[in-house]
């Protein structure tokens, strides 16, 4: 066992990842897939106190616990025909299918990056070819869709607000899509709510492999995307659906932006905002900025290929660089204007640590 | 003045997620399928630090939930027994004949042997009548009579979805889930040397060597060929991979290669194939939340289900909302997964293993719950 966390560095991170200013603002677009595109769950009328159940009561004997069961029982076939697994270049993990014509939600950490080839494993044994569309980095948000025409089985996402303490369902393919296995059910609670950084977590127990699948409520709605793990059972966390309809539109059309906690991209100058140029006032000792041998006065004209205007447009450029998963992160080259003379410089972006 | 994103935002020491952040990519389990570098991706984030308040721990957040099981375990539960070794609960196990035979995981057992039965405060000794390898079943028989046998579902498939409870010595269920995944075998890890063989079919000859695995630790090399592996001439890629997978994780094997000319031998205790291809991360994130069986593979068939039990609460029966044992849990398997062997594999395996002892007794013949006579078929499989 590898894990080196101390009980006082989780607690930092988790603060941190917590309270991080992470405001990937929803734009307010809205999620547009006309109802009858999408509806194929079964609908199915539900006694009231067994909904009272669903929504989070506790069952108070075997009634509650058998109409619980024929529901999931009922529910479980066509959960599994719309859980896929996902393998985007080396990477497998899963995903569900939400319209007839297949834009399957997932995690963006199982997609990468946009464009990128998928196979999807469906329970019946068929791969299918798809791409990878737009991702939210932050909240852990992608979306793919499947390019094979055809009309596949799918489910409606959830329009109620998820309540604390609601019964759920998970599916997925921990450990990866295994054919002579299929999708895994999981039943539990919502154990807490998380609007700020939109996520779900529950007692859904998740693992490896399981990232990307659905997240459903006992009338087989998706309310979530599995993201991540603590080390509790209870602490399985999943990406609210309502994220994705909020992002519809950029996930739609392939944007990728974000970052996931802790990969934010890291220079380590500072430079005022009401010059006309991205001229550097600071720059933080040990930052990369300092390794690749920018100087106060400094003036930035471009990075990579961007080109920069001024210090808000710096920012920009940094931010939308993905430093690469490799230590250190990826070197990237900074022109810039010094005295007279025009320089380049090898900066290896990173990740801010300590 | 103006911080770039990062630059001021963030106190320091507030940046350690990164490492735990990024994503553990583990190597899937699909050599099937070739794709020796599939990953598998979840992040896992360290959420330790919000768990006093936010996550209470799954016995207590289902505590309410299991009380609901009561009447569904009142049968059952005074067919489970408590089994102990050398004084320690070491597993759960089932009344499976009225005169003290006891089914449980035989590889959780070990030194002195006691059995506490339901609302009996005494414990009794026991001893192992027999066992059973692929099954990981175990016969225990104590000095008792008329005990109450475990009530066997005849439903030979549960569906997915359906309840099921672990009863113990309680009138609550220790334990409760849903079916995830029906009836299957659940193969047994192989042998795993480390290497990835070049693509050429006719000859195994190592492409690459890979960090930290046996084969590194062995001293082979890349470009070396495979010859002979306990001494058994290798006649290509394929015959190798085999060869290397029939061995089990732990086994010593010498391997002959030929490397510049000569030939020179090696030793190398073989590594698990699915924890090399997995990733020790995946065995991290399994074992995230409680400790896992030893022996967790390998059985003929069984049920998976999402109960979270510890590896001392397997060998007893789980059960349905009627009050039938459907199966005996067998192992903890992994974070998501318990499995259970199913009823109709505990009550056939139990047969035979009694008939070895009672060999020619006809009158302690009935066996458990509604058996239909058919000796004949089962004496061997």
């Amino acid at each position: 066992m590898k894990q080196k966390w101390t009980d006082s560095m989780v607690c930092n991170l988790v603060r941190h990842a917590i309270f991080a200013a992470v405001l990937w603002g929803s734009v307010g677009v809205g999620y547009r897939l006309a109802a009858d595109d999408a509806a194929t769950t079964p609908k199915q009328t539900i006694a009231e106190s067994l909904q009272r159940v669903f929504a989070g009561a506790a069952p108070t004997g075997l009634a509650d616990l058998k109409g619980m069961q024929s529901q999931i029982q009922g529910l479980s076939e066509q959960l599994t025909k719309c859980t896929v697994g996902v393998e985007v270049r080396n990477a497998q993990g899963s995903g569900v299918i939400i319209s007839k014509d297949g834009y399957v939600l997932t995690a963006a950490h199982v997609a990468g990056e946009p464009n990128r080839d998928v196979t999807f494993f469906f329970s019946d044994g068929r791969k299918i070819a798809g791409k990878t569309l737009g991702l939210c980095r932050s909240i852990d948000a992608g979306l793919m869709k499947i390019t094979e025409p055809g009309e596949y089985a799918c489910a409606e996402m959830g329009l109620a607000p998820v309540k604390e303490g609601q019964w759920c369902l998970a599916m997925g393919h921990p450990g990866g899509y295994q054919s002579e296995r299929g999708a895994v059910l999981r039943l539990g609670r919502v154990v807490w709510l998380n609007d700020r950084d939109k996520t779900i977590t529950t007692n859904c127990t998740l693992v490896g492999g399981d990232s990307g699948g659905p997240l459903f409520d006992l009338e087989g709605h998706v309310i979530g995307i599995n993201s991540r793990i603590g080390e509790r059972l209870t602490a399985n966390m999943h990406v609210q659906v309502s994220a994705y309809k909020e992002n519809w539109d950029r996930l739609e059309k392939g944007e990728a932006w974000g970052h996931q906690l802790g990969r934010k991209p890291y220079l380590g100058v500072g430079g005022t905002q009401d010059t006309p140029d991205a001229k550097i006032t600071r720059v933080t000792p040990g930052s990369p900025a300092e390794k690749a041998g920018l100087l106060v006065g400094d003036v930035v004209l471009k990075l990579g290929s961007r080109e920069i205007t001024d210090f808000n447009s710096l920012i920009d450029a940094v931010d939308a660089q993905e430093p690469s998963r490799r230590r250190g992160g990826r070197q990237i080259t900074l022109q810039v204007r010094r005295g007279d003379e025009t320089k380049e410089l090898k900066v290896p972006l990173a990740f801010k640590e300590e | 003045m103006l911080g770039l994103p990062g630059a001021a935002a963030y106190r320091p020491g507030a940046w350690r997620l990164p490492k735990a952040w990024r994503i553990r990519a583990m190597l899937s389990p699909a050599l099937k399928t070739g794709l020796w570098l599939t990953l598998v991706v979840l992040a896992w984030i360290p959420a330790g630090g919000i768990a006093a308040e936010r996550f209470p721990s799954d016995d207590q957040f289902s505590a309410n939930v299991r009380v609901a099981f009561q009447d569904a375990i009142s049968l059952p539960a005074k067919s489970t027994v408590q089994v102990y070794c050398d004084g320690y609960r070491s597993a759960l196990g089932a009344v499976v004949k009225p005169d003290g035979y006891i089914a449980t995981k035989a590889s959780e057992l070990k030194g002195k042997i006691e059995v506490q039965l339901h609302d009996v405060s005494r414990k009794y000794a026991a001893t192992v009548v027999a066992t059973d390898k692929p099954t990981d079943l175990a016969i225990l028989k104590i000095d008792a009579k008329s005990l109450p046998v475990i009530p066997w579902s005849d439903n030979t498939a549960p569906a997915v979805g359906t309840w099921l409870a672990t009863p113990g010595l309680i009138n609550t269920p220790i334990a409760i889930g849903v079916l995830s995944v029906a009836a299957r075998k659940i193969t047994a890890p192989s042998g795993a040397l480390g290497i990835q063989l070049d693509s050429a079919d006719d000859v195994a000859r190592i492409a690459m060597v890979i960090e930290d695995t046996p084969a590194e630790k062995a001293g082979l090399k890349d470009g070396d060929v495979i010859r002979k592996i306990n001494g058994k001439e290798i006649k290509g890629r394929q015959h190798a991979q085999e060869t290397i997978r029939s061995y089990q994780p732990g086994d010593k094997v010498e391997l002959v290669v030929e490397r510049g000319g000569g030939e020179q031998t090696f030793q190398a205790i073989l590594g698990n194939l699915n924890i090399l291809l997995a990733g020790e991360r995946a065995e991290f994130q399994n074992s995230l939340g409680g400790p896992l069986s030893e022996r967790r593979s390998g059985f003929p068939l069984a049920i998976q289900h999402d109960s979270v039990l510890r590896p001392t609460e397997c060998g007893g029966p789980i059960v349905d909302l009627d009050g039938k044992a459907v199966g005996l849990n067998i192992a903890r398997a992994g974070r998501v997964e318990s499995y259970a062997l199913p009823a109709s594999v505990v009550r056939e395996t139990v047969e035979r293993l009694l008939q070895a002892p009672l060999a020619g007794s006809t009158a302690d013949d009935m066996l458990v719950g509604k058996t239909n006579k058919t000796e004949g078929e089962k004496k061997v499989q």
